[in-house]
């Protein structure tokens, strides 16, 4: 039995996906995101492992710490939270069309620079709106005002591919893609369907 | 519309549950201690990876559960000033200060700085109480220079030159008893020492002589 649905964040403008059992209100995306990344432990732990990273000669001039030389872990994990909570908020307002001028459209960014003419949907990002600017919220956009997150990570590296817990979400963009996509008529069997990607 | 049908689907299918909503706000609502909690679990959880402390190690000593440290360290609990103390004094470090305490802090190392006490300090050889924010720690026999640490706001300018004056001070006892071929125990356990030792004994090896001092 395939275990994914999609949960509504904001009717008619936000959804997000959910890969795990449990209660949907804690274990969507979007929700499972925030407490990972308001989380101290995961996060000291995370920047402690990718400390070369962090403090290597990208961030160091992108992210630098208040003394100037290459930002700390305290510092990464202090400013992560802080800006966790503004994107998150400035999501869920642009959503509910709380902020003037401002649709999910400009929020959600194309994740690839050129279209698969093959893909019904686009895949998209979401940039921390403050510094640190490595926060990325994915999701696929089903049309301008409607997208699904399906995860999201913290981006030190280059390209999504030269990081294992960016890879993973890769395959959920993937499996989300699937299930969004799916029609019984065409495709048949939604658990052969995702069982295959 | 194959796009229409896909979004009605999500619509029409979805789970939904605005309790969602309360995980968000919460975290919004309690940004007032939150941030300060962020910050304590930091340094609490840098502090247990520095000593290779395991949280549920730090729960027994402090007679609490495994899961309310862990609850500490994820950053979420509102803590109170007495399990910020208790913290504190075990794990050896500061988490808060008071701006009035840290005037004092100031002119406490100014004074510290300006008195024969720290210059004139013995490091080697009788119990020699070192000033300590928390409890009185001692050198004895050996210099123990983790009583002074380089994160005490007191210490950044004498940690240096009080382990270079333990270990010239180590050195030359030790080249005195092993000069005097003395069976004198010697005890030291830093690295730094234990070269020292190798080259003795390296030049020992050279004049046939041989390493007659008891260390370890």
């Amino acid at each position: 039995m395939v275990n994914i649905r999609t949960f509504k964040l904001v009717n008619e403008r936000l959804y997000a996906m959910v890969f795990d059992s449990g209660d949907p209100a804690k274990a969507n995306e979007f929700v499972k995101l925030f407490k990972l990344w308001t989380d101290t432990e995961y996060l000291t732990g995370f920047f402690e492992e990718n400390i070369e990273l962090l403090q290597g000669k990208f961030w160091s001039k992108k992210e630098p710490g208040e003394d100037g030389n290459p930002i700390s872990v305290r510092e990464a994990v202090e400013r992560t939270i802080k800006a966790t909570k503004n994107l998150f908020m400035f999501i869920v307002d642009v959503a509910k069309g709380n902020i003037d001028e401002k649709e999910l459209k400009d929020v959600f960014l194309d994740l690839y620079d050129e279209k698969d003419e093959l893909e019904k949907f686009d895949k998209a990002k979401a940039y921390s709106i403050m510094k640190p600017y490595w926060l990325r919220i994915y999701g696929i956009k089903i049309n301008d005002n409607l997208f699904v997150i399906t995860g999201g990570g913290i981006k030190l590296v280059e390209k999504m591919s030269q990081c294992d817990l960016l890879k993973k979400e890769l395959d959920k963009l993937e499996r989300a893609t699937k299930y969004l996509e799916f029609d019984k008529d065409i495709d048949g069997d939604l658990e052969e369907l995702i069982d295959k990607s | 519309m194959k796009e229409d049908n896909n979004s009605n689907r999500i619509i029409k299918e979805s789970l939904a549950d605005d309790s969602w909503m309360d995980e968000i706000l919460e975290g919004n609502s309690k940004s007032h201690y939150l941030s300060h909690s962020n910050a304590i679990a930091t340094e609490i959880l840098l502090e247990l990876k520095r000593r290779k402390m395991s949280q549920t190690e730090l729960a027994n000593r402090l007679h609490v559960s495994p899961q309310y440290i862990n609850k500490i360290v994820k950053g979420s609990e509102n803590l109170t000033l007495d399990t910020i103390g208790k913290i504190e004094r075990e794990l050896e470090i500061q988490l808060i200060v008071v701006p009035g305490s840290e005037k004092k802090d100031a002119t406490m190392k100014k004074e510290l700085s300006q008195s024969s006490f720290i210059k004139n300090l013995p490091v080697y050889g009788e119990l020699i109480p070192l000033y300590q924010k928390t409890t009185e720690m001692v050198f004895h026999g050996s210099v123990q220079l983790s009583t002074l640490k380089k994160e005490d706001p007191y210490s950044e300018d004498y940690y240096e030159q009080l382990k270079q004056k333990a270990i010239q001070n180590a050195h030359a006892r030790f080249d005195r008893l092993h000069e005097l071929k003395s069976d004198e125990d010697f005890h030291w356990s830093s690295g730094f020492f234990q070269e020292h030792i190798k080259e003795v004994k390296r030049k020992d090896k050279e004049s046939q002589d041989s390493l007659s001092i008891v260390y370890g």
